[in-house]
């Protein structure tokens, strides 16, 4: 849990900065954007053996997984939202004398908002994804990944269960409590998004 | 002071180029808007009615030639001009009070102030009771206003609207246009206000421009001296309604053959 925290916590404070650049800047997104697509292609799981060569066995490894495994989403999903925040928006609040600063946070922030969220909802699944394969390949020290793994030399189903519910139940708890917690009281409530009916 | 220039254009040429393609969008426009008065462009649609107002505004620059709004060229978007546009763009996560106070907050106004001053403008404009909600849950109408409270409340110099009410139904835009006469007469407010309708434009200038079709030029200015509020049926007001049809009928050909050759 710890290592998702982490790993999933890197991809936000990383990827959503460089999602607001690439969005407002095209000499940035040009040079980047290349990048990024072919990276995105790759599947996390398979760095996992480079890095234990390079990094070796443990926590690092696995949290550099996680990382990579929700950056992608986080850094695209912020992106379009910048770019889908329109130019009328922008123009009114520059009229009113805002300046850059205060343009990024009272309209461009907010108005990127729902691409974000629905971002960080695909990421939580990407990192758990790469979470449970990297701990099953990277990890001596126990986790939720590792213990599936490690139940299949005892043959014991029932754990490898309880691991599998773990994980769902904490996903879960992640997407409903805090992302949709997030959700209802911000873009539900200012109608960018329709309520669950 | 009456009679008073408030904004001039002197000259202003405006292309634009995508690719190889250039589209010369306003060619040596030349225009004097007086201060307090109410002006509309009329024009057929393309003819650069809304670039020149986005000029004035300051979010596109001229090509070549100069706008001066109180003898000093304007460069950049500033709060001595307000703009209300056909989509109302009102942030969404900020309440129709937290819409009309956007421009007193950038100003540093402090907040007590900002909220009663906003207060006021909601009032004039009808919204009183409706501070505290979504844009969202609004009407186009009612956005609209809020849209027009928002340009308002910071006190600019001069009013630019692009079509406001170019998406609303035919009952609700009578509607707006009556309650912008009264909203005009309690700030005098020099108002530059675009549209295509020349209904509305009878019914709200003090001058009316009429554009020719592109490159946009000035046809002809008529001055509508009727008394206010106008009726939509008045013998004066229909005169000059067919006066303002007769020169822009011409243009709005020319623009469809524009459009048939493209």
């Amino acid at each position: 849990m710890y290592r998702f925290a982490v790993g999933y916590g890197l991809g936000i404070l990383i990827g959503i900065p460089l999602g607001f650049l690439m969005g407002t800047s095209k000499h940035l997104y040009r040079l980047v954007s290349p990048i990024l697509s072919i990276l995105i292609s790759i599947p996390t799981i398979a760095w996992v053996p480079l890095f234990l060569i390079i990094i070796g066995i443990g926590d690092e490894t696995i949290i550099l997984t996680i990382f990579l495994g929700c950056f992608f989403s986080i850094v695209y999903s912020t992106m379009y939202g910048v770019r889908s925040v329109s130019k009328e928006l922008i123009w009114a609040a520059k009229i009113m004398g805002a300046n850059k600063t205060a343009i990024f946070l009272k309209v461009v922030l907010p108005g990127a908002l729902v691409s974000i969220i629905t971002g960080l909802r695909l990421a939580v699944g990407y990192s758990w994804r790469a979470l449970v394969g990297a701990e099953m390949l990277a990890s001596i020290t126990g986790g939720i990944g590792y213990m599936i793994y490690a139940a299949r030399a005892f043959n014991a189903i029932n754990r490898m269960f309880a691991g599998l519910f773990i994980i769902a139940v904490a996903g879960l708890l992640i997407d409903q409590f805090i992302l949709g917690t997030i959700e209802k009281k911000t873009i539900e409530k200012w109608g960018m998004v329709r309520r669950r009916e | 002071m009456k009679d008073k220039v408030k904004l001039k254009a002197i000259g202003v040429t405006k292309i634009f180029e995508e690719g190889k393609q250039k589209v010369v969008a306003l060619k040596d426009f030349n225009l004097e808007v007086k201060e307090n008065e109410f002006t509309v462009i009329v024009g057929p649609s393309g003819c650069g009615k809304s670039t020149f107002l986005y000029m004035v505004a300051g979010f596109e620059k001229p090509t070549e030639g100069k706008i001066l709004l109180d003898g000093k060229p304007i460069t950049k978007p500033g709060p001595d001009r307000g703009i209300v546009f056909q989509e109302p763009a009102l942030y969404p996560w900020r309440t129709v009070l937290g819409n009309v106070m956007f421009g007193l907050e950038i100003m540093g106004m402090p907040k007590e102030k900002a909220k009663k001053k906003a207060m006021q403008y909601i009032k004039m404009v009808g919204l009183t009771g409706f501070e505290n909600a979504y844009p969202h849950t609004l009407s186009g109408g009612m956005k609209q206003r809020v849209g027009i409270a928002r340009a308002l409340a910071y006190d600019p110099e001069i009013l630019l609207m692009d079509e406001p009410f170019g998406a609303l139904d035919a009952q609700t835009r009578k509607i707006m246009q009556q309650e912008l006469v009264k909203i005009w007469e309690k700030t005098k407010k020099t108002v530059i206000f675009v549209t295509h309708s020349v209904i509305e434009a009878v019914y709200l200038a003090d001058t009316i421009v009429v554009m020719t079709a592109r490159p946009g030029r000035v046809k002809g200015i008529i001055n509508v001296d009727l008394p206010r509020p106008r009726s939509y049926t008045d013998k004066e007001y229909l005169k000059i309604r067919e006066r303002v049809l007769a020169l822009l009928e011409e243009e709005v050909r020319k623009s469809l053959e524009l459009e048939r050759k493209i």
